[in-house]
C-alpha cells in the first residue's frame, strides 16, 4: 500500500463529510423543503463518492453512489423528502461509516445491511428505478421542488478583470441563465475605460441578470460553478409585494435607492421626471437606470402568486474579523458616549445636552444592531444532540425523546462555538446516569419514554438555557457522601441540597456506580463548569429525587458588552457582573461586632458569607463605618462581596486584560469608564473559589 | 465548422468514453495519452477546448494546463480538467494553474456535455 | 481582419472589420481603434463581414464609441451589420449601451 498516508487523508475527510450529513439529514428532517439542505446532503455524498473512488474505497464509492442517484431525485424535486428517505439516508450514513471503520480494521461492514438499505431507497424512487439519475441530472430540465410556479430573480454578476485568463467566456453563462427561462440582460459598463486605458484582454463590464424561472436559487448559483471565485454573485428574488400589487409598481426611484444605486439625498435633488435628470445630472451612471428600468419592467410583467416567506434576503459573507473589529470600535464608542454624558450633565450647556443625548439614543441603536449581526439561532446546536440522543439511548438500552424549544433564540456566535461542549456533557449525563432503563422507569410509574427537554429563552440580557430530564433526579445525601469519600469536603461541611447539587460539577467527581463510556469518566462536568463560567455564565441545578434534574444555565448574550454592577473601593472601581447580582445590604459596625469577627451578614435572617474587596486584594484606605455588601448568586449560591460605595449599573466594555496580568485570574477584563479612569471586571466564581481554598488551608492547619 | 475538442488521458477507457460523446456531438476530436503527449501535438492544430485527466504519468494536468496556458494560442483557451478527487484544493490547483472548469469522474455523458455548453458554447 | 485606411483628405477613415473579433484579436483591434486620432473628423465602420466575435471586442467598441462621440466625431455605417454582432450584442446586453446617438446601428440593432 504505497497510498497509506492518502487514504489516511480521504478517511479523515470522509468522516469529517459524514459528520456533517449527519447534521444536515437531521436539520432536513425539520425542515424538508430546505432546497439548500438538500443540496448540502448531496454534495456531502458527492465528495465522498468521488474522493472514495479515487482512493480505491470502490466499497465506498459503489455504495454512496447507490445513495446519491436516489438523493439526487430529491435534489431536482421528483422526490419528496420524507421520514424514510431521511432514516434511510441516516443508516446509509452509518453504512459507509462502518465500511470505513472496517478499513481502519474495524469489523467488517454488514453487506445484508448495505443491501437493504439500498433496496429501501430504491423502493422510495419513483418507477425507473436505479438508472433513474440520469433524467436528475440534467439541470436544465429539471424543475426544483417548487410548486408556486415561476420566481422572479435578479441576478448580479460581476466577473473579476481576469476572468478571461481561466479560458472563461461569460457570455456563455448568460445564455446559459436564458435556457432557465425568460430573461433580460443588462451589461453595466460604466466601469468601461476609455480606449486608451483599456486592457482588451480584461473584463470591464457586469450584468445585471432579471430571470423569471421556476427553477431555484441554486440551479441559478450551479451556473456560475465554475467562476464562483472569479466573480462576486448576488441573487435575490424579488419580493413577492412588488410582484403583487400590480396597482403600485416601486417607483423607479425607490428602485434604485433599494438598490444601493443612489441615496435618497441626491434622489431628492433631482425628483420627477427621473430617469433622464439623474442621468444627466450624473448622479447615476446611465446603464443603472437602465437596469432599475428593466427591473420595473419585469417585475411588472411578473404577476405570479407568490409568498413573502419566500423572499431570500441577499446575504453578504464578511469575515468574522471583520466583525470583531467593528465590534471593538463600537464598544471605544460607547465608553466615549459615556464619557460625553458626564461631561455635558457636568457643563449644564442645553444644547450639549441634546447633542448628547441624541448620540447616547444613536449608540445604544448602533450597539445593538452591531451585536445582532453576530447573533446566531442556537437552533442548530439543538439538531445536532437529537443524534446524540438517538444514538446514546440505544446503545444503552434506554428510550429517550429529547424535545426542543426556543430554537430560534438568537446567541453571540462566540457564546454558541463554545456552548456546544458543556451541552454535549450535559446532555450525556441525563442520558446516562439521569433517565432510568425502561424496566425501572415502568416499576416507578412513569412513561417508558423518558423526556430531555432542552430549551433556550431570553431572559433581559441573558439568556436561559435549560437541559432537563424526567429521569431518577440528584440525591443529595449521596452526593455529600461521595464528596467526602473522594476528599473533595470535608466531613462536618454543612451544605445546602443545591449547594450539594452543584458537586457533581466539582473536577473528580462522578457518582455512577460502574463507569460507562458514555460519560462517567468524572471529567465531564468539571468542564461544564468551566467553559460556562469563561463564558461569564452561571449555572443552577433544580432535582427532585424520583423525578428529575433540570440544569439551567445562564449565559450573557454577548461577551463584548455586559450589564455590570459598578461599585467602589477606596479609589478604585470594580464591576460585578450584573446578571449574578441579587441584592445588596449594608453593613454597620453593629452587624460586625455580632458577627464576632467572622465574615458573615444576617440578611433577613439569612447567614451570608462575604468577601471584602479591600481584605482580598489587599488595599489599603480605611473601611467607610457602614460598608455596602453586594449579594451575588455564585455557582448556587449566596456570597456577599464587601465594597465601599455601590455606584449602579453600568454598561461594560469588556476589554480584555493584557497578557502581562495572566496570573491575575480573579478579574475577567477591564472596563474603561466615562472619566477615562479604569474598573476591573470580577470573576466572581474564581474569588470564591480562592477564597475557600485559603481559608481550607488556614482551618486545615490549625 | 466543427469545433476541436483534444482530450488528454493516460486511461484509453476514458478517452474512448469521451471521444465517442464528443464525436457523437458533432465535434473534432484530437487524443492525447498525457500531459507531454498533448504538448506535442497542439502545435500547428487549431484545438478550441481541452479536457484532461490530472494524474497522468509524464506529465499531469495541473503542470499540462500550466504549460498551456504559457501558449499564445492556449492563453483564453476552456481546459476543463477531469477528476475523481473532489477535494476543494485539487480543484483549486487547477483554477490557479489556469483550469476553467472541471468535471468529476465518475459522469455521464450528459453531464460532459453539459460542461462543454457552459465553456465553450 | 482589421483594415483601416484614410482618405486623401486625411480627415475622413474607413475602418473595415471582417473574421473573428475574439480575444485573440483584441489586441490588433484596439491598435486599429487607437490609430482614429484627432485628426479624423469622420469615421465609416463597416462590420459586415465579421463572423463572430465576443465580450472584448465589445468593450473595445464600445469604448471607442464613447471616446468618439465624446470627441465630436461623426460617426457612419457602411454596409449592414451581420446577425452574429447583432446576436452577441443583444446577449451580452449592450443594446443601448451608449447615452449618445447610434450611429452605427451596433447597440440598438441595425436595421439590414
Amino acid at each position: 500500500m504505497a497510498v497509506e498516508i492518502d487514504t489516511s487523508a480521504f478517511t479523515e475527510e470522509a468522516y469529517e463529510l459524514l459528520s456533517e450529513l449527519e447534521d444536515s439529514l437531521l436539520e432536513l428532517e425539520e425542515r424538508p423543503t430546505d432546497v439548500e439542505l438538500i443540496s448540502r446532503v448531496f454534495r456531502a455524498m458527492h465528495t465522498i463518492k468521488g474522493s472514495g473512488a479515487m482512493f480505491g474505497f470502490d466499497e465506498v464509492a459503489k455504495f454512496t453512489h447507490e445513495v446519491e442517484t436516489v438523493f439526487d431525485m430529491a435534489r431536482s424535486g421528483s422526490l419528496p423528502v420524507t421520514k424514510a428517505l431521511i432514516d434511510l439516508t441516516l443508516a446509509a450514513r452509518d453504512q459507509i461509516r462502518s465500511i470505513l471503520d472496517a478499513s481502519r480494521g474495524g469489523p467488517p461492514a454488514n453487506q445484508d445491511n448495505a443491501n437493504r438499505i439500498i433496496a429501501g431507497l430504491r423502493a422510495l424512487a419513483p418507477q425507473k428505478g436505479g438508472g433513474a439519475a440520469v433524467a436528475a441530472e440534467s439541470k436544465a430540465s429539471a424543475p426544483k421542488a417548487d410548486v408556486e410556479g415561476p420566481h422572479v430573480y435578479r441576478v448580479r454578476f460581476e466577473p473579476r478583470p481576469e476572468i478571461f485568463s481561466s479560458g472563461t467566456n461569460p457570455l456563455l453563462l448568460l445564455n446559459e441563465l436564458r435556457d432557465m427561462g425568460q430573461c433580460r440582460v443588462v451589461a453595466l459598463t460604466n466601469a468601461l475605460p476609455s480606449l486608451e486605458d483599456l486592457d482588451p484582454e480584461r473584463c470591464y463590464t457586469q450584468w445585471e441578470i432579471f430571470l423569471t424561472t421556476s427553477q431555484g436559487e441554486n440551479a441559478i448559483r450551479d451556473v456560475f460553478i465554475f467562476v464562483e471565485d472569479d466573480c462576486t454573485l448576488n441573487v435575490r428574488l424579488l419580493d413577492r409585494d412588488e410582484i403583487q400589487e400590480e396597482a403600485e409598481p416601486k417607483k423607479l426611484g425607490e428602485i434604485l435607492l433599494e438598490r444601493g444605486d443612489i441615496t435618497e439625498d441626491a434622489l431628492g435633488k433631482a425628483l420627477t421626471p427621473l430617469g433622464d435628470r439623474l442621468v444627466s445630472s450624473g448622479v447615476v451612471p446611465a446603464d443603472k437606470v437602465r437596469a432599475a428600468l428593466t427591473e420595473q419592467r419585469v417585475v411588472q410583467e411578473q404577476k405570479q402568486q407568490q409568498s413573502k416567506a419566500a423572499e431570500v434576503d441577499a446575504v453578504v459573507r464578511v469575515p468574522s474579523t471583520k466583525l470583531d473589529k467593528l465590534v471593538n470600535l463600537v464598544g471605544e464608542l460607547v465608553t466615549v458616549q459615556a464619557r460625553l454624558n458626564q461631561i455635558s450633565g457636568r457643563l449644564n450647556n442645553q444644547n450639549l445636552q441634546l447633542v448628547a443625548e441624541e448620540i447616547e439614543r444613536l449608540t445604544a441603536e448602533l450597539r445593538d444592531n452591531t451585536m445582532s449581526i453576530r447573533m446566531l439561532a442556537i437552533g442548530s446546536t439543538f439538531n445536532k444532540f437529537k443524534r446524540l440522543v438517538r444514538d446514546l439511548s440505544t446503545e444503552l438500552g434506554k428510550q429517550i425523546e429529547l424535545t426542543t424549544a426556543g430554537a430560534d433564540t438568537e446567541l453571540d456566535k462566540t457564546v454558541i462555538d463554545q456552548l456546544n461542549d458543556p451541552l454535549v456533557h450535559i446532555i450525556r449525563n441525563s442520558i446516562d446516569h439521569g433517565i432510568e432503563k425502561p424496566d425501572v422507569r415502568a416499576l416507578t410509574g412513569k412513561p417508558l419514554v423518558g423526556q430531555i427537554h432542552l430549551s433556550a429563552v431570553h431572559s433581559g440580557t441573558s439568556v436561559l438555557i435549560q437541559v432537563k430530564d424526567d429521569g431518577k433526579g440528584l440525591d443529595p445525601q449521596l452526593l455529600r457522601r461521595k464528596a467526602v469519600e473522594k476528599g473533595l469536603l470535608s466531613p462536618d461541611a454543612v451544605l445546602s441540597d443545591s449547594e450539594a447539587f452543584m458537586l457533581i460539577f466539582g473536577a473528580g467527581f462522578s457518582t455512577a456506580e460502574k463507569i460507562t463510556n458514555v460519560s462517567g469518566r468524572g471529567v465531564g462536568m468539571d468542564v461544564v463548569r468551566k467553559s460556562i463560567e469563561s463564558l461569564r455564565g452561571t449555572i443552577d441545578v433544580q432535582s427532585a429525587l424520583g423525578l428529575g434534574t433540570t440544569i439551567t444555565l445562564k449565559l450573557p448574550l454577548t461577551l463584548a458588552i455586559i450589564e455590570g454592577l459598578l461599585v467602589g473601593v477606596n479609589h478604585d472601581f470594580f464591576v460585578l457582573p450584573l446578571a449574578a447580582v441579587e441584592e445588596c445590604v449594608e453593613l454597620s459596625p453593629k452587624d460586625i461586632a455580632n458577627s464576632h469577627g467572622r465574615r458573615i451578614v444576617n440578611v433577613r435572617g439569612e447567614i451570608v458569607p462575604f468577601i471584602r474587596i479591600r481584605e482580598r486584594f489587599a488595599m489599603e484606605g480605611e473601611r467607610p463605618v457602614i460598608e455596602q455588601i453586594v449579594i451575588a448568586n455564585v455557582d448556587g449560591r449566596r456570597v456577599g462581596f464587601g465594597v465601599d460605595t455601590v455606584i449602579g449599573q453600568h454598561q461594560t466594555v469588556i476589554k480584555n486584560l493584557g497578557d502581562s496580568f495572566q496570573y491575575s485570574d480573579e478579574f475577567s477584563g477591564a472596563t474603561i469608564l466615562g472619566d477615562g479612569t479604569v474598573a476591573l471586571l470580577l470573576d466572581l466564581a474564581r474569588m470564591v473559589r480562592y477564597v475557600e481554598m485559603q481559608e481550607t488551608k488556614e482551618t486545615g492547619g490549625a | 465548422m466543427a469545433k476541436t475538442i483534444m482530450t488528454v488521458d493516460d486511461s484509453s477507457s476514458v478517452r474512448q468514453m469521451v471521444g465517442l460523446t464528443l464525436k457523437g456531438e458533432g465535434y473534432q476530436v484530437v487524443e492525447a495519452v498525457d500531459g507531454k503527449d498533448a504538448l506535442g501535438k497542439v502545435s500547428g492544430a487549431t484545438i478550441d477546448m481541452v479536457i484532461t485527466d490530472l494524474n497522468m504519468p509524464n506529465m499531469d494536468g495541473i503542470t499540462l494546463i500550466r504549460e498551456l496556458r504559457k501558449l499564445p494560442a492556449f492563453k483564453f483557451t476552456p481546459i476543463v480538467m477531469l477528476t475523481t478527487e473532489s477535494q476543494a484544493e485539487r480543484k483549486q490547483e487547477g483554477k490557479d494553474a489556469g483550469a476553467t472548469g472541471w468535471i468529476v469522474k465518475p459522469f455521464k455523458p450528459e453531464q460532459l456535455i453539459g460542461v462543454i455548453k457552459k465553456v465553450l458554447g | 481582419m482589421i483594415d483601416f485606411s484614410v482618405d486623401d483628405t486625411g480627415a475622413t477613415g474607413a475602418l473595415i472589420l471582417s473574421g473573428p473579433l475574439t480575444i485573440q484579436h483584441a489586441l490588433p483591434l484596439k491598435e486599429a481603434l487607437l490609430r482614429i486620432g484627432a485628426e479624423i473628423k469622420h469615421v465609416s465602420v463597416n462590420l459586415e463581414q465579421v463572423s463572430s466575435l465576443d465580450l472584448t471586442a465589445l468593450q473595445l467598441l464600445c469604448s471607442a464609441h464613447r471616446d468618439w462621440v465624446k470627441k465630436g466625431k461623426k460617426i457612419t455605417r457602411e454596409g449592414t451589420v451581420p446577425d452574429i454582432v447583432n446576436r452577441v450584442v443583444r446577449e451580452a446586453g449592450f443594446a443601448g449601451c451608449v447615452g449618445g446617438e447610434d450611429a452605427i446601428g451596433l447597440w440598438t440593432g441595425a436595421s439590414n
